[in-house]
């Protein structure tokens, strides 16, 4: 795709944004921990970043339970923090965790705490939108996990037979939870799990610019009806699976991608180009910097949820929530 | 060999749940043993050995239910083991005679030997199926208490049901082998402090609530209507058969008073839960009142000598004896005097509700005679233990002693037992005249009533006497007015000559 | 919807087909889809027509898979289309309950800009027709419990279509089910435009002794129970809540309060189904009105039997509605 110097900027910024955001929720879990358990993204920011890139803002993104880049790029922080604080200025007013949630009004798809289980509904969403006749393309990511469960056949089968425009964006950062890929998948390359007929491309996950470029074509191809296409972005991720699950990771293997670090690769490229200058990331990264203490604070200021917001079950129908009945 | 037949007890029992065996196969058996329990929709029933022997077989297991007629087991001699059962039996003859109406005589020959024997012996003769419920006479029964099972009549289990409590624990506590309904009640009595529930009488939630709203007791509907279970219907039932009430009588010419009067509900004062001691009246006057056919009979007794010898006996009784001379004590003394002689009076008397067994007096030797005591925490009757036996002297001493433990409620559970007659001073209250209450299962009961200086005719003259009437009151099922009236008539010439009393 | 409204006499066949058929007219993000609904008009004939009026685009077959049916549900209804995706037979649902009971009855509570879970998923139950263990059985305890969802059972053709118009439209994840013993029922239909709300029970029979609930096909087993019952002299008021959940218990409390007597009626096992719910419900709120026991009539707690004289024992009709209003008014 074609991208141009502020485009560049632009995506250098939205890599800073999602670095430093997990650094410091890394810190405040740390210090002081948060409600809403971490599953952090540091290490693998190109894949969610980057895949973002060539999508319009009424295009339908489903993250995985790692994909913060899709929360931070489309909702406001302040309402992220809160929603991994469970207050009321969060995204379900503190009813469900911020990592599931759901906004149309942020083109964000709810998910739930079963992995792999938005495939289909990220399928459905496209379907959706078929039917519906708008131009939108749903973009779904999962983890390495989600290949392994049947969600990911079925899905991918259901949206290539029926050509639906959607495109799935494998982080394959290589650890399934506590355990390494190799372990439980019978094969190197995810994208071989999936004999579908659809179109498949595998990427180096640390270049942000390689993952756009794919993801970009992938997106034409939806929106040009010709259907689904299955992208695994190779990257990894430094923190175990959850901040509670310590591992014993391979100092070495840590080091190795280290040196490939994302955010690292594309600021010296950047700088390299003269788009950017190191002050320039300085500055920008203590402004994100800031961002995020201002979030955390205002999300530890905010107030916990009125009763009211737990009776919030059905849309069309008032019930008497103890007793389960219509009222 | 005996063929033990499951009975029909009833015109509508068409079945019968074996509720336990309490022999062994292969175990002894004597003649008049308790071998099967069973029940059916109205009672529970036993069916004895007719013959020593062993139990054979058992062909039915406790916890089935069978038709009437099934075979149950055979009893027969160790050799008829392992025969081929016999034919259908005879037809029973009903020979069982404890009608102890039969000879009661004023001078105390009692036929109760006789009646004991009749009903324990079975078997020999008559091919009766002796189902019903054994009166446990005392000795005859206890003779297999070595086994150490307790045997409980039907009535007594069905009282242990209704309560709640196991016949075991209830024989185990009051150590007794053969348990009957009052023992249960005793035993429950003992064993609860709290208000006596009496029958598990339970109404529908429905059934409570209109019952509630029309002030009607569920126990009452239950009752009535003959259901442990009640539900609407059964209260619709019960308030048709209720008498209507009267219509409220209206005064056709009413003064014409000054009448603000509204019509309001009455205003509470206090309601009194009736537990504890004043339960145990309730029950037992409602068993009186309900079961036995009470009557009074009243004698006016001249106590002027009496009263006399009251006042000279004071000062020396009380320095050599330490206790002072009582009226009561006197009159205890009467009575234990003459009771010997109208047995009928010193005696329990006990009503089988299997509906075949006659009802059962049993007569004692002994005569203790329960004194009733009014206290604080109700009414108490202590027993003067063989009051024949003691001399007015020693019965004053008794009397005190009894009274003053009844009032600090130090009384034991033995105290209060084995009486056979009762004697109530009711005269400490100003009664001129009462009518006692029998204080069951006895069959009479004398109250003193008050002293009082009254016109009394000597020699054709009119003086001053002092009188107290006596009152009788003696259950009439089984007390002859005869007997009641000699019985008194006797008591009080021992107290117009009260001498006599202190040989 | 008067009485009086000109009816015409349809079967709950022809009822489901016309319910849809309108619901795709008046809403055009209305799509049906799942196995062999389309060209074969669905396994049962219900869908028949409807491919040729709609076309591919709005009525379409699937691959089988349970979980794409369940899943894609989900996903275009929260990007606001109207799904009707047909599971073929109830006993597939647990193949769909993640989607069902995680995604589609939380996405409500999940997202906070109302949106919500606008899908109808129509199954299909009904034990008697010898087939045996996974081609018959009723759902609607499995999913009672799921706060969320709502389950709705009909028993007359008027009702089949009054409340499936009523499904589409309603904003909620709806799981209709279908008995499929009886699609072939006829009854009065209004000609009409109308629906039936959804929630709300309705007495089918009046009646001042017993009070009857029976749900799906066990509501015209309760009518016919009700006919023997009254030559008897026991007049049964049958209620029908029609939703099993959210349930409307007004009308069944009243009923109660008026019989003192309660008889609930389901075609599945009784432990643990409807029955046992509506039991709780009333002996909590009507206690005070009970004179009975409150008997559950339901299948035994075993699989279904494909034996033909199993089968009938598994298989509950009026006689076990009477016997069950004869021990409660006896007990």
């Amino acid at each position: 795709m074609e991208l141009d110097a502020s485009d560049k900027e632009g995506i250098l910024r939205d890599l800073l944004l999602v670095r430093t955001f997990e650094e410091y929720v890394l810190d405040v879990y740390q210090d002081r921990g948060i409600r809403e358990l971490p599953h952090s993204s540091l290490g693998q920011e190109a894949v969610g970043v980057g895949a973002c890139v060539p999508t319009r803002e009424e295009d339908i993104l489903v993250p995985s339970l790692r994909t913060r880049a899709v929360m931070l790029l489309r909702a406001p922080m302040k309402e992220i923090v809160a929603g991994m604080y469970g207050t009321e200025s969060g995204p379900s007013a503190g009813r469900t965790t911020e990592h599931h949630m759901g906004s149309s009004e942020y083109g964000i798809l709810g998910t739930t705490g079963m992995v792999g289980s938005h495939l289909n509904a990220s399928a459905g969403a496209a379907l959706g939108s078929e039917v519906l006749g708008d131009d939108r393309v749903t973009v779904s990511f999962l983890g390495d996990g989600a290949t392994q469960r049947g969600e990911f056949h079925t899905a991918l089968n259901f949206a290539t037979v029926k050509q639906l425009p959607v495109v799935f964006v494998i982080e394959n950062n290589h650890w399934t939870e506590a355990k390494p890929i190799e372990d439980l998948v019978a094969v190197d390359d995810l994208t071989d799990l999936a004999g579908h007929g659809l179109p498949t491309q595998i990427v180096d996950g640390q270049d942000v610019i390689e993952v756009a470029n794919a993801t970009s074509t992938a997106v034409d191809r939806a929106r040009n009806g010709d259907g689904p296409t299955l992208i695994e972005a190779k990257t990894y991720r430094y923190r175990p699976h959850a901040e509670t699950m310590p591992e014993e990771r391979d100092k070495a293997e840590l080091e190795e991608w280290k040196r490939r670090d994302p955010v690292n690769i594309f600021s010296e490229r950047l700088v390299d180009d003269d788009v950017v200058d190191d002050e320039w990331i300085e500055r920008t990264t203590e402004e994100l910097r800031e961002r995020a203490e201002e979030a955390f604070q205002f999300a530890e200021d905010d107030d916990l949820p009125d009763e009211e917001e737990l009776y919030h079950v059905y849309k069309d129908t008032d019930i008497d929530h103890e007793k389960g009945v219509v009222r | 060999m005996q063929e033990l037949k499951l009975p029909k007890r009833g015109q509508a029992m068409e079945e019968g749940l074996i509720l336990e065996w309490t022999v062994d196969e292969g175990e002894q058996v004597s003649a008049g043993d308790t071998v099967v329990v069973f029940e059916t929709e109205k009672t529970t029933a036993e069916i004895e050995a007719e013959q020593d022997g062993v139990l054979i077989e058992r062909l039915v297991d406790a916890g089935e239910t069978v038709p009437i007629g099934t075979t149950l087991g055979y009893i027969g001699t160790e050799d008829e083991a392992g025969d081929a059962p016999t034919s259908d039996r005879e037809s029973p003859s009903d020979d069982v005679d404890t009608t102890e109406t039969a000879v009661v005589e004023a001078d105390g020959t009692d036929s109760a030997e006789q009646a004991t024997t009749a009903t324990t012996e079975a078997g020999t003769g008559g091919d009766t199926l002796t189902e019903s419920s054994t009166p446990e006479e005392g000795a005859a029964g206890d003779a297999d208490a070595s086994s150490g099972v307790v045997r409980a009549s039907p009535s007594a289990r069905k009282t242990a049901r209704s309560h709640g409590v196991d016949v075991d624990a209830v024989g185990a506590e009051l150590g007794m082998t053969q348990v009957r309904s009052d023992d249960v009640e005793r035993y429950v009595r003992q064993e609860r402090n709290g208000p006596d529930d009496g029958r598990e009488i339970r109404g529908s939630p429905a059934a409570r609530r209109v019952a509630d709203e029309e002030g009607i007791r569920i126990e009452a509907v239950g009752d009535a209507v003959g259901t442990d279970r009640v539900r609407l219907a059964d209260i619709e039932e019960y308030t048709a058969q209720a008498e209507p009430t009267k219509a409220p009588a209206e005064t056709a010419s009413e003064p014409q008073v000054e009448d603000d009067h509204t019509f309001e509900e009455r205003s509470v004062k206090e309601t009194v839960s009736i537990t504890g001691g004043r339960k145990v009246m309730f029950d037992r006057m409602q068993t009186v009142s309900s079961e036995y056919g009470s009557t009074t009979t009243i004698a006016r007794v001249d106590v002027t000598e009496l009263m006399d010898l009251l006042d000279s006996l004071e000062e020396p009784w009380n320095e050599h004896h330490g206790v002072s001379p009582s009226l009561t004590a006197f009159v205890v003394r009467a009575v234990a005097e003459a009771l010997p002689n109208y047995p009928m009076l010193n005696a329990e008397i006990e009503t089988p509700d299997d509906g075949d067994t006659p009802p059962q007096v049993t007569q004692f030797d002994d005569v203790n005679v329960g004194l009733a005591v009014d206290t604080d925490h109700g009414l108490l009757v202590p027993t003067l233990y063989g009051a024949d036996e003691a001399s007015v002297v020693q019965l004053c001493g008794r009397i005190a002693d009894v009274a003053r433990q009844a009032r600090e409620q130090s009384l034991d559970y033995e105290q209060q037992q084995n009486a056979t007659f009762t004697v109530s001073n009711a005269g400490t209250f100003g009664a001129y005249i009462n009518t006692p209450r029998i204080n069951p299962p006895q069959t009479g009961i004398l109250g003193i009533c008050t002293v009082n200086e009254e016109p009394g005719i000597v020699d054709g003259e009119v003086v001053p006497r002092k009188f107290v009437h006596l009152s009788l009151t003696y259950d009439h099922r089984v007390v002859e007015g005869s007997t009641a009236v000699q019985f008194l008539q006797s008591v009080k010439r021992r107290l117009e000559s009260p001498a006599s009393l202190l040989q | 919807m008067s009485a009086d409204a000109p009816a015409e006499t349809l079967t709950v066949r022809e009822s489901i087909n016309q319910a849809l058929r309108e619901e795709m007219r008046r809403d055009e993000r209305v799509f049906l889809y799942g196995e062999d609904v389309a060209e074969y008009g669905g396994l049962y004939k219900i869908s028949d027509g409807l491919l040729d009026e709609f076309g591919e685009d709005r009525v379409f077959d699937t691959p089988l898979a349970e979980t794409s049916l369940g899943g894609t549900a989900v996903g275009s209804a929260l990007v606001g289309a109207r799904p009707v995706v047909e599971i073929m037979y109830a006993d597939f649902l647990p193949i769909a309950s993640d989607h069902l009971i995680n995604y589609a009855a939380k996405m409500y509570f999940n997202y906070g800009d109302e949106t919500s879970v606008p899908l109808v998923v129509r199954a299909m139950y009904g034990t008697g027709d010898g087939h045996g263990l996974h081609h018959g059985q009723s759902p609607e305890a499995w999913f009672m419990n799921i706060p969320g969802l709502k389950i709705v059972m009909p028993s007359t053709p008027r009702d089949y279509k009054g409340l499936l118009k009523a499904a589409v439209r309603d904003d909620d994840p709806v799981v209709f089910l279908e008995n499929k013993m009886q699609y072939d029922l006829d009854g009065p239909v209004p000609e009409e435009e109308y629906t039936v709300p959804l929630c709300e029970s309705e007495v089918k029979r009046a009646g001042s002794d017993v009070t009857v609930v029976a749900i799906g096909g066990m509501v015209n087993t309760a009518l016919e129970a009700a006919e023997n019952l009254s030559e008897q002299g026991i007049e049964c008021e049958v209620v029908d809540p029609r939703t099993v959940s959210p349930l409307d218990t007004e009308p069944i409390l009243e009923s109660v309060e008026k019989t003192n007597v309660l008889v609930v009626a389901q075609e599945a096992p009784t432990f643990g189904g409807f029955g046992s719910e509506v039991a709780a419900q009333v002996i909590d709120d009507a206690f005070f009105y009970l004179d009975a026991p409150v008997k559950r009539v339901g299948a035994p707690f075993t699989p279904i039997p494909f034996a033909e004289n199993l089968e009938e024992i598994y298989f509950q009709t009026a006689d076990d509605i009477e016997s069950a209003v004869i021990d409660a008014i006896e007990t």
